[in-house]
This record gives C-alpha cells, structure tokens and sequence, in this order.
C-alpha cells in the first residue's frame, strides 16, 4: 500500500494514499471538526465545518472532499477558518432545540460535542422551533425532525449504502426536514428497516425507540436476537447462510455454540423470537424453524472439517447428568482433551430431552444422532449408573466434577387429597412414557399447572388413550406460560383449557381420586419475591370430575446428601455464579440443578461455560468457542422493496390432530425450501448496522 | 440522405421560402390564443383568389407587441406589423397583398436593411436596433416544427460541413468563436469539448439543458417554441465533436406545448436520416433522447441536472468529478445550456468570425436578454457582449413609456445583483463575474415606490423557498438574510443585524456547495451597497419609509 506524507498543523504525518485530508487527518490522531462526513459515505460538503486552510489553494478548502496529496501542508485553525467555522456552526444549531439536558441523545451527540467545541453556547443568528411533528407512527424508528439539522448522512446511508432510497429531502412551508416520498410510512416506502439511517444520525433526529435500547449493551440492543440467545447462536448470520441456499454453512454457525442443533430446531423456545425487531412490523421470524430447516438439509457437515480436538491432556473430568447441560459441558471438555465420563441414572442419554421431552414434539432418532456425535468425539457415556458419592469420584482420579442432574422431581401442591391414588406428578408419568413403562391412566384427566409441561402431559395423555384431558390453571388464557404454538396444538388435539381456577382440594373416595375441586380466580398477582397473591371469586367452588389427576406445577432437583453440596432454600445447588463453583473444590454445576426448569438453550448454554471453567480448572485456556462456519460475506446493499414489510411469517405446518393423535410422531411438518427461503428474506439484518464505522467524538484525539 | 439530397427534399416540400415569387405571411403570439387564431382563420378565409402562404411562426420576442404578422411579398422587404389586429386581415390583403399599399400606419418596421417609404427599418428603431440577432434570426420566421423551413434557412449546413472534418478540426474551429456556455459561469465551451473528446470510449453522452430554471427567463422557451433545429443541430455538432453518442435534450415538464414541438421536430429529423444511424451517410451514429422533468432553480445547476437524469433527488454535488469525465451513472458528459448549442449552430453554420467578430475581448456573440416587469416578460431581445445595462435600459425607456421611474434593475435572474439604472457596466462575463452573475440574462426591474429592503427580503424569501435545502450556508443562510430582513423591513431589525448580513452574505460566496448558492446574497449585498440609506432609515426610525409594513 502506497503512502503519501504531507504537513498538518507542523506535524509531519505519513497516510495511506487515497484519503481525504480530513480521513488523513483523523487517521493521524489529528482532529478536524466534522459533521456531514461518515467514512462510509461520499463526502457532500454541506456542513462545511471540516474546512481548513492548505498552501497554494485558495481559500478555505474543504477537507472532506479534498484529496490528501504529497507534501501538502494543511492549516485545521486559523482566524478565517475559525469565523467561518463558527458561523456554520450558528447556522446548524438555529433550527435545533437548544436544551440538550432533556435529550436522550445527551452527552451522546455528535452535534452537541462539536456545539462545546466550535463555539460554546452563544449564537447569534435568529434561533426558531422548526415545529414539525415527531413521527412515532413507523415501527422501531422515532423520527424527530425538529433535532435535524440535514447533514445527510441518513439520505446518502440509505440510497449509497443500502441502495434502498426511501429518504429524501423533503420541504415543508420554509424548513426542510428529512422524509419518505408523500410521506408514506417507511412500511409503504419500501423500506427494509436495516437501521442504517439511525446508526449514522449524528444527533437524535432518527433513533431507535427508546424500548428497544434501554438498558441494554449497544450490541443487544441493535442485534437482540444473537444476543438475546443464552448460547449467543449468531442468528442473522445463519439467516443469511440460508437465504444464499447455503445450510451446511448455516449450520455450521449453530455448531458453533450448540452441540444439540436438531434438537434445538424443534424444542427451543426461542427467546431470539421474542425480541425479533421484525415483530416489531409484523411477526418475528421464525427463527426456530429456519434452525430446523438449515439442520435437516446440512448435507455437507462442513462443520465438522473446522472441528477440532485438543491433544489429549491426561486430565480426567466426570459429569452427573446426561442431559443438556451435561452432555454439552462433556462435548467440550472432551473437544479440550479432557478424558470426560458422563453417568447417567436412566437407561438412555438425553435426561429432559429424552424423558421430558414427548417424542412427538421432538423425534428420538434426531437426539439419538446428536448424542452418537458426541460420544464420537471420546465422551464416554455410562447409563444405568446412578452416582451416589463424589467422594468416589475424586477417589477414581477424577479431577473435576459437573453435577449436572437436572430437576427431575416433580411438586404437588399440599391440597387435601394429593396423595390420593390416581394423583400424579406430571414428570413421573412423562419419564414412565418414555421409559415405555406401562402407565396407568384413566379415561378423564385432569393436568394441573399452565406451562409445556402441562400440556405435555395433557397430550401424551391423550395419546396414552385418555378420552377426556382437561388443563387447569391459575392463570388466565392470555397469561398461560406454555408457550402459543403448544397451547393450539393442544387446543386442536381436543384438550380442553380451564384458566383461572385455583386448586382448592382433590375429591378421593376411599384414597381413589374422583376429580379436582376449583375456585374460580379472580385476580393473580405476584408480590416482590414473585409469589402468587390469588384473589377467589367467593363461593365459586366446583369440581371437575376425574380418574387421573396429574400435576405439572414445577420441579425440583433431586441433589442426594451424600453429594454434600450446599443447597439454595429452593433445593437448588448454590453456585458461585461467576466461577460456577459449589461449594466444594473441583465440583462444579450447571443446567436446571442450578437454575431451576428452564430451557434446552439455557442448559447448553450453562454447560458451556461450566465447559470453559472446568477447563481452566484442569489447567487449558477455557476457550471452547469454535470458527466453524466460512465468512458470510455481508450484502451491504438491499434495494428498495415496497412488499418486504407485507411478508408475513410463515407460519409452522402441522400434521392433522386426528391423525397425530394417532402415535407419537412428531406433530410439526416440514418446512418447504420456498418457505425457508422467504421466511429468510423476511429478516431484518440488523446485524449489518453493526459493519456501519463507528464515529469519534472529538474528546476521543 | 446526404445534405444535397435533404436540401433536395426541402425545397420540394416548401419551396415557397425559396421562391422569389410567392407571398409569405408569418403569423406569431407568445401566446395561442383566440385572436392569433382569428388572425389565422381570417386570412385563411379572405384568400379569395390570390395565392400565399401563412406561416405558424415561433415567437420573435417582443411580446409586448403581440399578437405580430410579417409579410414577405416579392419586391419588399420584410414588414412585421405589431399587436396586428384580426379586422384588419382583410384590408391587410386588400391593400398591401393584393395592392401595393404596405399600410404604414399599421406597421412597426421593416426588417433587413430595404426600406419602404413611411415605414422605418429596424435598425432605425431605438431599442430594437441595439440588437444583433444571431441566435434569434428564424424566431419568428419559421414554422418551429418545419424542418424544411430550417434547412431552407440555412440549417443544417454547419453539420454536413462538420461531418467533413476530423474533432480536432471541429475543436479548432469552436475554440476561434471564443464561445462561452450560456447557462451562466461562461465556461470556454471548447474546453468542455477537449475534456470529453479524451474520455475513453463512445459512452458519452450531451446534455441540453432546455428549461428555463429561472421562472423571468425566456430563453428556453423561445428557442424551443421559435427554433428547435438549431439547438438540435448544436447537440449533433458538439456529439461528433467529442465522440458521443447519445444527445439527451432535458425540457420543462410544464410546458407541454414546447415539448410537442421538439418532440415532432426530433421526429422529422428521423425522416432526413438526421438521427440515428449515420448521419448524413457520414457514418456519425447518434441518438436523441427528450427527457421531461419539473423544474426548479437548483434544478438548472449542472450537477443537480444530472442527478435528476439519474431519477435521483435533483441537487448540486461537489465537483470533482467534473462531468466531463464522469456525469451521467459514471459516464462523462457535456451539459449545456440551450442557448450555448443554439450558439455551436451558428458558429459552424456562418463560421466562427460571426461569433468572435462580435462583443468583448473575452466574452463574444451575443446574449439573449429577457426583460421583466412585474413579474412578467416584455420583451427577449438578443444584444452584442459589451453592450451596457445603462444602453439597454436607456433604450427601452424610450420605447416603453408608461413604465413608471425605474429605481433599480436586477441582472442575471434571481441571484443576480441590482444596479442603478444608469449603471455603466457592460454585459461581459470578466466584468459581471466580478460583482454578480450573468445567469439567466434577465433583467427585471423596480420601481422608485418600491422599498429596496422589501425587495430583497422577498427575494431572500424566494430563494430560501428554491434552495434544495442540502447544504448548511445555503439553506440557513437564506433563511437567515430573509428572516433579519423582515426584521428591519417591518421596524424590528437591530444596528448589528446589518454587519450578520454582510458575514453570513460573504461565508456564502463560498461555502455554499452550488452557484445558486454561492450567488443567493447578491441581491441584499447590492442593495446595501446602494441603498444603504434605506435600510438606515428602517433601523432608527423603526419602520419603513415607503409605508409598506
């Protein structure tokens, strides 16, 4: 690369050639005030504050604009260039609300800074209220028209950089503003809401909605979906892996930080949706089936040629729990050259995933493969083997030890008759299911609790040959926590919903339960230790009559004594949750032992950094983060589409309930490549923003 | 078809222009309205026996005048008769068709240098006679649509003669007019030229600007609705000069009849083999393309134009790059103003001494002139470079006499400079550039009732209203000048408001991205300058002298 060097302000400074004076100024550490100017976008010299004074031209010359060349010699101040500066200056800030206190953008506005830099407070130029509206009509964008002050950088970020071009300079009555033709909503204009415009505004006149920023790192809050994801799955770069048809790629983004993607691309449960900014103009993409998709159709596996296993360290490391948490944890510490063996009580790997988890939602052979994966890598699986001391342990030479047992232990509540027979715990009867245990129900069910365990049980039920399975819970319709696509299913398979009961005893007769007597609620409220607070409707008492009454109201570990772990007053393992450590030395723990219920994901995510600690622990680098995916080379430019805020999620295909019903085959169809495809393009990308440079304040010379 | 051939054609289809024995009658109005009509009708149905020709004409320019008829009779010269009343046709064609009674009382001159007894010539006539009409010679005096009255005038001879010669002798020969371009900063259009002819390629494009981005100014419209041959054969010149391929012809989306015209002349050339594949049987292949668009004052500025070819938001960008090496999508161009390739038609029709014989040192030919009052156009007149505002105005006092006192005149359109009306500055670019701008070469005038204050806060007002809004001195500034000025205009202004419109006047000159710009403060800067006096009077007396607020 050729270099050029040139003089600014007496300082003899060397710069790649090609650069503007004010590039090649700002590239030496040299300030020179500026406003219109964005390295990522053509120079237009509106604002003309980057002027300054170079030998042999005339005038004040624009920087910006004006090609740094072998031995200029460039003058940033001076009295001239200060008038002139002062008075652009003046100039910009006499349309623009002058109490920058009150501004979100405060202390965080390239205007504000160059306003303390070029001149302080005094202006005086006639100061005026532009008085246009604020538009807060569009989704995510705030548009407040009134904080512009038309340096262009939105105008030329959208038309140069994304070639979409919705905005424009607009007149109205004597002011200019920044808008979309006959001011259509950015939806109508065909805008692909890609944030571009917000990411280079220098001043708070296009932002992003408060609710999507507050509280939250720059990087959560522009790409919610990575990282709102425990595992940090990068999501939009999978997206765009199967928008370019390529899935081995897309896959190999997801290996990257999961070891169960298949099964992850049935059973997540998608908080990356739950703040997806394209459910902001519609609905979330749906991110999960994409996942599913990418997975089933990765017929390369080029994941696994970037894969790698350390040399064999000698270290010895053992896992309790073969369920995701512990499986993931294994996989890594293996991938480390740890020696790994994971004990498993059960006869068959998968813990939640496999004695939880109805085979319907989510087909065996999918989890079967992934744990074969595993064990490939060198984990050593042991089932049937319950482990009953860590002592033992640590007496077999093991040197770390991930207690990673799940909460396999289902609650009843303490009502007058839950002992009775036909009382159930909903995980018991879902584990006998799956063990292929023979179970006993009767014709009517009662599921008690509202969330995926619920109407798990509800629908195995079903599928067991109950011929009448009710839900009951406190919540009401709205609030129920299983999540939407579990309650239709169930609503179609026939289980019928009754919200907003309270539990107030079991009916038995002769310690035989005959049905459920309930309270119909009131209100449901949680106080701050987010305990329950119901309210009743008084004298509302019912019964609901049936043979099988199961609750699936939450669950607990199952930590044994002998363990001689401290636990949490919730029956949880107490855990250092920075150094994941128990309380005792080398034991470490992950999953829903520590947490309590929660996710696939978050379990995976837990045994990953328990994988990264006990790593360290057994003298490696902890880093278990793999590349395993190629470059995704970003299409920086989307083109104009008026129809892409109308694309409408696809939603998923199901088999029919009358014919699901029939067997435990899984219950969600296939996804189409046609629908993959324009589910994909119906992403935002907002992870593009993120390739927009980075602007320095003048405080950062 | 070679040119032979086309002048061949010509003269068989209209050979009336040619023949010494026939009867031309040429009937013009800026307008098209009822009584040209009647005028038209009327001389029509009182042909009886006798036989002539009546000519639709473009307008010559002196709307003050309209509606006009000029008769060219053998034996005669030519005689325009003035606001030609449509009862008259008859007597009109009893008396000087028929007869050989010219009927001075209804006319104003001759044209050409014969005279007629009672009637004056025109270069006899105070005003009309400071002209030299080069650019305007067939306004008035052909059918704009008639492509055989063009060539039978003598068009199209400078491109079969350019066809012959190489583009280095083509330059040559532009470079002896001293030709400047017309649309206002008088760039040496020979140098235009030799930028495009070393761009690489045949991907070349040459842009006509053909509307009148200046709302007083006329120009465009007279050669579109008078001439349009000679500015398409100026476009054809200058493609074979500098290798381009394509002419792009950008017109005023308002005014659709001129359009109509230009588009049915584009397609009369089609039919001499004037467009399109070899040119002439030359071998010179070019396209012509009308493109119609809204227009706007910015809109004129070359760069804007070209971002509006583009479909992109018509506004100036910073140059470099020049055009000329990369305009239109990346591809280099020439843009000229209309006038400018009505100027390259007459340099290689008449030669270029009949461009640099006339004017100043550095500025040579002629410009049109529109000349405003009120708001509205009176007369476009086409004077030599070097001829003085004061001569110009001193001339049309003497024709216009119920014009009230003139206090000042605005030259060079909205952006231009005021003067007093005895100013002795002649029109040269060296000159003008110095103080103002050419621009559009309108002048406008006010009158000694009207507050000096007023008007260039009005005019500060209109153009804040025009400025496309992109860069900050532009934008602000205008609003700023306009805003103080109202300010003083009603009473309100402050001593030191004077000295914030001279900085934010002076910081515009230069930082302002385009000439619209860059010009916007002449108007209060030459205000100040010469009535300083009434802004005084504002600032202490706190209101204004002539009672307008």
């Amino acid at each position: 690369m050729s270099t050029i060097k040139f003089n600014i302000d007496g300082k003899d400074v060397e710069v790649r050639n090609g650069r503007s004076v004010l590039e090649a100024a700002l590239d030496s550490g040299i300030y020179i005030p500026h406003l219109c100017y964005h390295e990522d976008l053509s120079p237009i010299g509106a604002c003309r504050l980057c002027i300054v004074e170079i030998e042999g031209m005339e005038g004040l010359v624009l920087s910006c604009s004006t090609p740094a060349a072998e031995g200029m010699v460039v003058k940033t101040g001076s009295e001239s260039i200060d008038a002139s500066r002062r008075l652009a200056m003046e100039l910009l800030l006499a349309g623009h609300p002058p109490d920058c206190g009150t501004c979100v953008k405060y202390l965080n506005c390239e205007l504000q800074s160059l306003k303390q830099y070029i001149i302080g407070d005094h202006i005086r130029v006639r100061t005026r209220s532009k008085l246009i509206p604020v538009n807060a009509d569009n989704p995510i964008f705030l548009h407040e028209p009134n904080k512009c002050v038309l340096c262009g950088r939105c105008v030329r970020a959208c038309h140069e950089l994304r070639g979409v071009g919705v905005l424009f300079y607009k007149k109205q009555g004597r002011e200019t503003y920044i808008g979309t033709e006959n001011g259509l909503s950015l939806a109508e204009s065909g805008c692909r809401f890609c944030g571009a415009c917000a990411e280079v505004c220098p001043t708070g006149a296009i932002m992003d909605k408060e609710e999507f920023a507050k509280g939250k790192s720059r990087k959560a809050a522009l790409v919610p979906c990575r990282y709102a994801c425990p595992a940090e799955i990068d999501v939009p770069k999978y997206i765009r892996f199967i928008r370019e048809k390529n899935y081995s790629a897309a896959a190999a983004v997801i290996r990257e930080k999961v070891p169960f993607p298949g099964v992850l691309g049935y059973v997540c449960d998608h908080p990356c949706e739950d703040v997806c900014k394209r459910g902001e103009i519609n609905h979330p993409i749906s991110i999960r089936n994409l996942k599913r998709y990418a997975v089933e159709h990765d017929t390369e596996k080029i994941w696994k040629e970037k894969s790698r296993k350390k040399d064999a360290t000698g270290r010895k490391a053992a896992v309790i729990g073969s369920g995701p948490a512990g499986l993931t944890a294994a996989y890594y510490l293996c991938k480390q050259g740890h020696e790994v063996t994971v004990f498993e009580a059960l006869p068959q790997a998968g813990g939640m995933m496999r004695y939880g988890i109805p085979e319907y939602r989510m087909p065996r052979d999918i989890l079967d493969g992934e744990i074969k994966i595993i064990e490939d890598t060198g984990v050593e699986i042991k089932t049937d083997s319950k482990v009953e001391s860590i002592d033992n342990l640590f007496d077999d030479g093991y040197e770390a030890v991930l207690v990673a047992v799940g909460a396999h232990k289902g609650q009843k509540l303490r009502i007058p008759g839950a002992r009775s027979e036909g009382v159930l715990t909903g995980l018991d009867f879902l584990r006998d299911v799956n063990l292929g245990n023979e179970v006993n129900i009767g014709k009517r069910v009662v599921v008690l609790g509202g969330g995926n365990v619920a109407f798990d049980c509800a629908r195995v039920a079903k599928r067991a040959g109950a011929e009448e399975v009710h839900i009951a819970c406190l919540e009401c319709r709205e609030d129920m926590p299983a999540s939407c696509d579990e309650i239709d299913q169930g609503e179609q398979e026939g289980i019928c919903l009754n919200p907003s009961k309270s539990f107030k005893r079991i009916i038995n007769e002769e310690k035989i339960a005959k049905g459920v007597e309930f309270l119909d609620v009131e209100s449901l409220t949680f106080d701050e230790d987010n305990l329950p607070q119901v309210e009743v409707v008084d004298d509302s008492e019912h019964i609901l009559e049936a043979d099988t009454i199961i609750f699936a109201i939450g669950q607990q570990p199952d930590i044994p004594e002998e363990f001689d772990l401290d636990k949490t007053d919730r029956n949880l393992i107490e855990l250092d949750s920075y150094t994941f450590e128990t309380s005792r030395e080398g034991v470490y723990a992950a999953g829903d032992a520590v947490s309590g219920t929660a996710s696939v994901i978050e379990a995976i995510a837990s045994g990953r950094k328990a994988a990264s600690i006990i790593d360290k622990f057994l003298d490696g680098d902890g880093r278990i983060d793999e590349k395993l995916a190629p470059e995704a080379e970003l299409q920086k430019c989307l083109g104009p589409d008026p129809d892409f805020a109308a694309m409408d999620r696809v939603e998923e295909v199901c088999v029919l309930p009358e014919e699901r019903l029939m067997s435990f085959c899984r219950v969600v169809d296939e996804m189409d490549e046609a629908s993959a495809d324009y589910e994909s393009k119906r992403c935002l990308q907002c992870d593009l923003r993120l390739s927009i440079t980075p602007v320095k304040f003048w405080g950062n010379y | 078809m070679n040119f032979d051939q086309i002048h061949v054609k010509a003269e068989t289809e209209s050979g009336y222009l040619s023949d010494n024995s026939s009867i031309n009658v040429y009937i013009s109005s800026r307008a098209d309205d009822s009584t040209v009509r009647e005028i038209n009708e009327n001389f029509q149905n009182n042909k009886n026996n006798l036989n002539f020709n009546i000519i639709s004409a473009g307008s010559p320019g002196y709307f003050d005048l309209d509606p006009i008829v000029i008769i060219e009779k053998p034996g005669n010269p030519l005689i325009l008769y003035s606001k030609f009343n449509p009862n008259k046709v008859s007597e009109i064609i009893k008396d000087y068709l028929l007869e050989n009674n010219p009927r001075s009382d209804l006319a104003l001159c001759t044209l050409g240098q014969e005279k007629i007894e009672n009637i004056p010539c025109i270069d006899d006539l105070p005003f009309f006679n400071i002209q030299n009409r080069i650019i305007l010679r067939n306004c008035g005096l052909v059918a704009p649509e008639n492509i055989n009255h063009y060539i039978l005038r003598g068009g199209f001879r400078g491109l079969s003669e350019v066809l012959k010669t190489d583009q280095a002798g083509a330059v040559d020969r532009l470079e002896k007019s001293g030709l400047r371009g017309r649309g206002g900063a008088g760039y040496f259009t020979a140098d235009k030229w030799k930028s495009l002819q070393e761009q690489e390629g045949n991907e070349k494009y040459i842009i006509c600007n053909a509307s009148d981005s200046d709302p007083f100014s006329f120009t465009a419209r007279i050669l579109l609705s008078g001439d349009p041959y000679s500015v398409l054969e100026g476009m054809l010149i200058s493609a074979y000069s500098t290798g381009a391929c394509k002419c792009i012809i950008t017109v005023d989306s308002e005014f659709k009849p001129d359009t109509e015209i230009l588009a049915s002349a584009v397609d009369r050339m089609k039919e001499y083999g004037l467009f399109g594949n070899s040119i002439m049987d030359s071998g010179f292949n070019c396209e012509i393309e009308i493109i119609e668009s809204a227009v706007s004052l910015p809109s004129g500025e070359e760069t804007a134009l070209l971002r509006k070819l583009e479909n992109k938001q018509p506004m100036p960008f910073l140059r470099p790059p020049y055009p000329e090496k990369a305009g239109l999508n990346g591809k280099p161009v020439i843009v000229n103003n209309i006038e400018t390739f009505a100027n390259i038609t007459a340099v290689f029709q008449f030669g270029p001494d009949k461009i640099s014989g006339i004017g100043t040192e550095r500025s040579k030919g002629t410009k049109i002139i529109t000349l405003a009052e009120n708001g509205s156009a009176k007369y476009i007149i086409e004077i030599p470079f070097g001829t003085s505002l004061k001569t110009v105005l001193e001339n049309y006092k003497s024709i216009v006499k119920d014009s009230g006192n003139i206090k000042a005149v605005q030259f060079g359109g909205p952006t231009g400079a005021y003067f007093l009306p005895d100013a002795d500055i002649a029109v040269d670019y060296d000159e003008i550039n110095k103080i103002s701008v050419i621009g559009s070469g309108t002048l406008e005038f006010i009158f000694d009732t009207e507050c000096a204050v007023e008007t260039a806060m009005n005019k500060m007002i209109y153009l804040h209203d025009q400025s496309c809004g992109k860069c900050v001195f532009c934008r602000e500034g205008t609003f700023q000048m306009a805003a103080i000025l109202e300010d003083i205009a009603k009473g309100t202004g402050k001593p030191q408001d004077i000295d914030l419109l001279k900085e934010i006047a002076d910081q515009m000159k230069t930082g302002c991205i385009c000439q619209l710009g860059r010009t916007a403060a002449n108007p209060v800067l030459s205000t100040l300058q010469l009535f300083r006096n009434e802004y005084d009077i504002h600032l202490k007396e706190k209101k204004c002298p002539f009672n307008r607020q």
